[in-house]
């Protein structure tokens, strides 16, 4: 025991390397699992509480036909609305339960048409009786609470202030709807009330109950109200309503607090096996059905934390193997310190299994300490379930990799170093090339076919199970890469042998002599690697970030937008406020219409339309990184000359698939030609949700109103032999889009008022960055980065101890023989600097061609949030390695420096 | 032919640590050596040869005393002056040989010249000559661990000859010698000292490198107890 602490005391530093290197990385393993599934239950919560429409549960069950009395009282509708609802949540499965808070139902009326003198037409009205535990709550403002109906036989209903006022109507006053069938149906409003409390959650069953909802073009809005029956009220408003005109709802609201990402794979599962069984649930007879986005925004997010624990996964393998290949060059250093030991140790009898053996017990011990401190740091920084297979891999090759360099130290040391035998020294020199190439040329098939498959595949698809070859690709690739960079270092380091030999000085000759023996092919890759590893990690993050700046103006297309629901000619005075402010460079507004039909081409595929001013829009884009768009002041020309409102085609620029066709598009009711005078430049590559903009079609605003109207008054004029007039069609092109550009546009548009949807590149960007999930990753690659910057600066470290006793002795020859002292640490220098750098900025190359072949396959459009991928970026940071190694290795020879002075000369010479 | 430097060592101490673990190597050692003299160092193991060399070549400095080298006084010399000592004036032979791994022999032998910054054309016909006295023209590209012991004796002591240097100082330059290659690199160091008219300090326990020396003397624990012309 005293014997095995005296052999690793002296060999302490190399040790503490292995230990902190095990620790650091057994810590990492155990903390980012533990972070990723925090943020994945973040992320999966998220999507609950964000989706839109709401991700509640929604049992709907309609009365079917004949099933209504118009005499019936209260009990009626408490007995098939109140104890439905009871009936529901008692059937609602225990598991569920924490999930769904209790229900509202409703019981609603079909679309019914309400015209009154406020509300001339486009009215719609909904008829419905609300429940949540009981009757939401109300102070009546004028008159009382609908009943049966009166000697008059329509149904009662109650109205709030806000639709009352929007309608026009009191209390006491008679509205006629209008059924389906166009047959009326008179409503007595007998009261009008105002909400006790407009927060409670049974509001939110019906909001048009308390908030009209006008819609629509300016010049024919559409206006959806609602009225409140009461349980007195409901039964005649069925029986109007026949045959099945009254739909109920029970509405379970999820609480997205209680889901996790744990869970959610079974909630899936018995949400589907409960839209599939609606009985499960006893909802009313006799149709009911079961409804809920809740398993399709699970679905959605459970992709997307796979997606994120993929990429994680490749990033933490790398670190892993970064780890690993450090461990590796220590255990080689620390058989090289040993050589002599096991020399003596072998002469003495020791079987290799000994010299394993005593190795083995000493690495278990270290790594055993190390891995122990790892955890305990992992847990305090992340606390939670420890993930102990990549735990066991370290800790496997920790143990397992030192008695195996000293063995094979042990096993070398039994024969003489170089044979004196020309001949048998050229034949093992052949085998060991031969063994070389294979496990080269294995290794740069396995590296290839390993990036075949990612990105054929891609790294979503790598499965829980593993898929380590998927994961494991970047580094393969890295490795293989550093191979064939080795093989560039011996005619490098010849080359400059060469210059030296040629030159007077002493220095050059020694420093090439010795990088160009000293060279040792493991720590040279290991350095190579972790350094690509570094820049890949680098560039994916620069990329992700570039990415997501590109995604906002994608999203976005400026640097505010600002929308509303429906077109809306209101927005001309938005857009001219928001032009006149301060800090606005550009505005443009527009009308922006999806999936609108081309015919003319194959497919008769769908596009965007834009229709803008081409000039505004022009000078807008050029205050975008989408820039100069020419093809716009050709359409402005072409625009100008067929704004006649005439026949003539209207000028567009298209995608190249359209150039050449005679195409058309479907605007509303009116086909319009077109005529291609360009392509589409560069724009906005999404709508503002995120999705994929498709392709798109630019057209004058004015001009697709101007030819429009015309279209339409032909078309009014073949059929009905009347011309609608021009004014009637003014809307045709009305814009919901306003853009704006400029230093101070997002403070700008977010005074536009009410009506509007205002969303601003920087609010985009913010709340992509900070998005649990990518938040993550772009994390954990800084993360990677820095300690593969890390393991080069250790590993560089490592080199030069392991070449440290001959550069000494070497230096100290040349120092007897008069090399100044002074110009023996640039000879160190000169000597450790070349293989530093070439594998430095080699590595550098490979990390960002690495990155270049991996961010497609690596799916890092879900951290930018792009419909494409992005472009790599590779930023000016990556060069920080190659410094940072350069300093370690001036440190590394002024220590050195510093430790030789305080050896005598004289004795330096006397032991060999 | 270069002439022989003087070295005149007077009342030179030397120890080693402090306190009780201190080792006295040199206890007030007085020595001359005439120039083109080759003068045998004779002790045990321990007796303070090496350090008395260490001295008078410029790799160490006494703790009391005077070296002179050519009237140069070494133990006041700063670490450039002892660097350009060496460099000029004194070669070393030892008894590991003291080559650089990574060099080959034609290499280690111009190492010297190197330093002088010669031109290497003369370099190149220098280190020739060399190789050729010591007759290993045909192993001018092997590297040392590709020559026998002899051989890289050999090529030690012609990098020392190299930049014609006034002093040669070998400790036990036989000592990993077997006695047949030992008696020929003996009388190469003797030939060379007379060819080139430098003088030599040489520690042995040789006999028959003695026998060769102009004269030895005795160091015993430190102290130099007799310097006895012989031969």
């Amino acid at each position: 025991m005293r014997a095995a602490w005296r052999v690793a005391r002296a060999d302490l530093w190399p040790l503490l390397v292995t230990m902190v290197v095990v620790a650091l990385t057994v810590a990492i393993t155990v903390a980012v699992p533990t972070r990723l599934a925090d943020g994945a239950d973040s992320a999966v919560r998220s999507a609950v509480a964000d989706a839109d429409p709401p991700a509640d549960l929604v049992v709907t069950s309609t009365y079917g036909p004949g099933n209504s009395d118009a005499t019936a009282d209260a009990s009626d509708t408490v007995s098939s609305v109140d104890d439905a609802a009871r009936a529901t949540v008692a059937a609602m499965p225990r598991s569920l339960e924490p999930v769904f808070g209790p229900p509202t139902a409703a019981a609603t009326s079909t679309d019914l048409g309400v015209s009154t003198a406020r509300v001339p037409a486009g009215g719609v009205l909904w008829m419905t009786y609300l429940w949540a535990g009981s009757e939401p709550a109300v102070r009546w403002s004028a008159g009382s609470a609908p009943g049966a109906p009166g000697a008059d036989g329509a149904v009662q209903l109650a109205l709030s202030d806000a639709v009352a006022r929007t309608l026009g109507v009191g209390a006491g006053d008679t509205i006629t709807a209008i059924k389906p069938d166009h047959s009326a149906l008179p409503v007595l409003i007998t009261g009008v009330f105002e909400p006790t409390d407009p927060g409670a959650p049974v509001w939110s069953a019906l909001p048009q109950v308390l908030h009209p909802q006008v819609g629509g073009a300016a010049n024919a809005p559409t206006t959806v109200v609602a009225g409140l029956l009461s349980a007195a009220s409901l039964p005649a408003a069925r029986a109007a309503l026949e045959p099945d005109g009254v739909t109920r709802t029970f509405r379970f609201p999820v609480d997205a607090g209680a889901v996790d990402y744990a869970g959610s794979g079974a909630l899936v599962r018995r949400l589907a096996a409960l839209e599939a069984d609606p009985a499960t649930l006893q909802a009313p007879p006799p149709s009911p059905r079961v409804t809920t986005q809740l398993d399709a925004v699970l679905t959605q997010a459970r992709e997307r934390v796979a997606a994120t624990r993929s990429q994680a996964g490749v990033l933490l393998t790398g670190l892993a193997s970064g780890a690993a290949l450090v461990l590796l060059v220590a255990a080689e250093l620390l058989a090289r310190r040993r050589a002599e030991v096991l020399r003596t140790v072998r002469a003495r009898g020791a079987s290799l299994g000994d010299v394993a053996r005593r190795s083995g017990v000493e690495a278990a011990v270290v790594v055993g300490l190390g891995a122990a401190v790892g955890v305990a740091v992992g847990l305090l920084v992340a606390p939670g379930p420890v993930t102990w297979p990549w735990v066991a891999v370290v800790v496997v090759v920790g143990v397992l990799v030192p008695p195996g360099f000293a063995m094979a130290t042990a096993a070398r040391s039994e024969a003489r170093r170089v044979s004196t035998d020309l001949h048998q020294r050229r034949l093992a020199g052949r085998v060991r090339a031969v063994r070389r190439v294979s496990a080269e040329v294995a290794l740069v098939v396995l590296a290839a076919a390993a990036l075949a498959v990612l990105r054929r595949r891609g790294v979503l698809s790598a499965s829980d199970a593993g898929d380590l070859l998927l994961a494991a690709a970047p580094v393969l690739v890295a490795g293989a890469g550093a191979v064939l960079l080795w093989h560039a270092v011996p005619p490098l380091l010849r080359g400059a042998l060469r210059i030296a030999r040629r030159s007077r000085r002493a220095g050059p000759l020694l420093a090439a002599a010795r990088a160009r023996s000293g060279r040792s092919v493991l720590p040279f890759v290991a350095l190579v690697v972790v350094v690509a590893l570094a820049a890949l990690a680098g560039t994916l993050v620069a990329t992700a970030r570039a990415g997501q700046a590109q995604g906002a103006w994608d999203v976005v297309g400026a640097d505010a937008l600002v929308r509303t629901p429906s077109p809306d000619p209101t927005l001309l005075d938005v857009a001219e406020r928001l032009a006149r402010a301060d800090g606005v460079a550009a505005v443009a507004v527009g009308r922006v219409q999806e999936g609108v039909q081309v015919f003319g081409v194959r497919g008769s595929p769908e596009v965007r339309v834009l229709a803008v001013d081409p000039t505004a829009y022009a000078r807008l884009l050029a205050g975008t990184p989408f820039g100069a768009a020419p093809g716009l002041g050709r359409l402005a020309d072409a625009s100008t000359e067929a704004g006649r409102p005439s026949s003539a085609a209207l000028p567009a620029l298209v995608d190249g698939a359209l150039l050449g066709h005679r195409v058309s598009l479907r605007w509303g009711n009116v086909t319009v030609d077109l005529d291609p005078v360009g392509r589409v430049p560069a724009l906005p590559a999404q709508q503002p949700d995120g999705t994929p903009a498709g392709p798109t079609v630019v057209v004058d605003r004015a001009a697709l109103a101007a030819v429009v109207t015309a279209a339409a008054a032909r078309d009014a004029d073949a059929t009905a032999g009347t011309a609608g007039s021009s004014s009637d069609r003014a809307d045709v092109a009305d814009p919901n889009t306003v853009w704006v550009v400029g230093p101070r546009a997002a403070t700008a548009a977010r005074t536009t008022g009410t009506g509007t949807t205002t969303l601003t590149r920087e609010q985009w960007l913010a709340e992509r960055r900070a998005d649990p999930l990518t938040g993550a990753l772009t994390s954990l690659a800084i993360f990677v980065a820095s300690v593969s910057a890390g393991w080069a600066v250790l590993l560089v470290v490592l080199g030069a101890a392991a070449t440290a006793p001959g550069r000494a002795r070497s230096l100290a020859t040349a120092r007897v023989l008069g090399l100044r002292r002074r110009d023996s640490p640039r000879v160190a220098a000169a000597e450790l600097l070349p293989a530093t750098l070439v594998a430095a900025l080699g590595g550098t190359l490979i990390g960002a061609l690495v990155a270049g072949a991996v961010v497609a396959p690596l799916a890092l459009r879900l951290v930018t949030g792009q419909s494409v991928d992005p472009h790599v970026v590779a930023p000016w940071w990556l060069a920080v390695p190659a410094v940072l190694l350069v300093a370690t290795v001036v440190a590394v020879v002024a220590g050195e420096s510093s430790a030789r002075r305080r050896e005598s000369l004289g004795q330096a010479l006397r032991i060999r | 032919m270069t002439a022989g430097a003087e070295v005149h060592v007077r009342g030179v101490h030397r120890t080693f640590g402090q306190g009780r673990s201190a080792v006295h190597a040199l206890r007030g050692v007085d020595l001359d050596v005439s120039p083109g003299e080759l003068v045998a160092l004779v002790g045990r193991s321990g007796s303070g040869k090496t350090t008395l060399l260490n001295l008078v070549g410029g790799l160490d400095r006494p703790d009391e005393g005077s070296v002179l080298v050519d009237g140069t006084e070494v133990a006041t010399l700063t670490e450039d002056g002892q660097d350009e000592l060496r460099r000029e004036r004194v070669a070393f032979v030892f008894q590991t040989f003291g080559l650089i791994p990574v060099l080959t022999a034609a290499e280690n032998v111009g190492l010297p010249l190197r330093l002088h910054e010669a031109p290497a054309a003369d370099r190149e016909r220098r280190v020739e000559l060399l190789l050729d006295l010591v007759g290993l023209s045909a192993h001018a590209l092997q590297r040392p661990d590709e020559l026998s012991g002899g051989q890289q004796q050999r090529v030690a002591i012609a990098r020392a000859l190299a930049a014609s240097p006034r002093l040669l100082v070998a400790d036990e330059p036989t000592g990993q010698l077997d006695s047949e290659t030992g008696l020929s690199v003996m009388a190469l160091i003797r030939g060379v000292v007379e060819a080139e008219g430098m003088t030599a300090l040489v520690a042995t326990h040789d006999p028959v490198m003695i026998a060769l020396a102009d004269r030895a003397v005795h160091l015993v624990d430190g102290r130099l107890v007799e310097d006895a012309g012989h031969g």
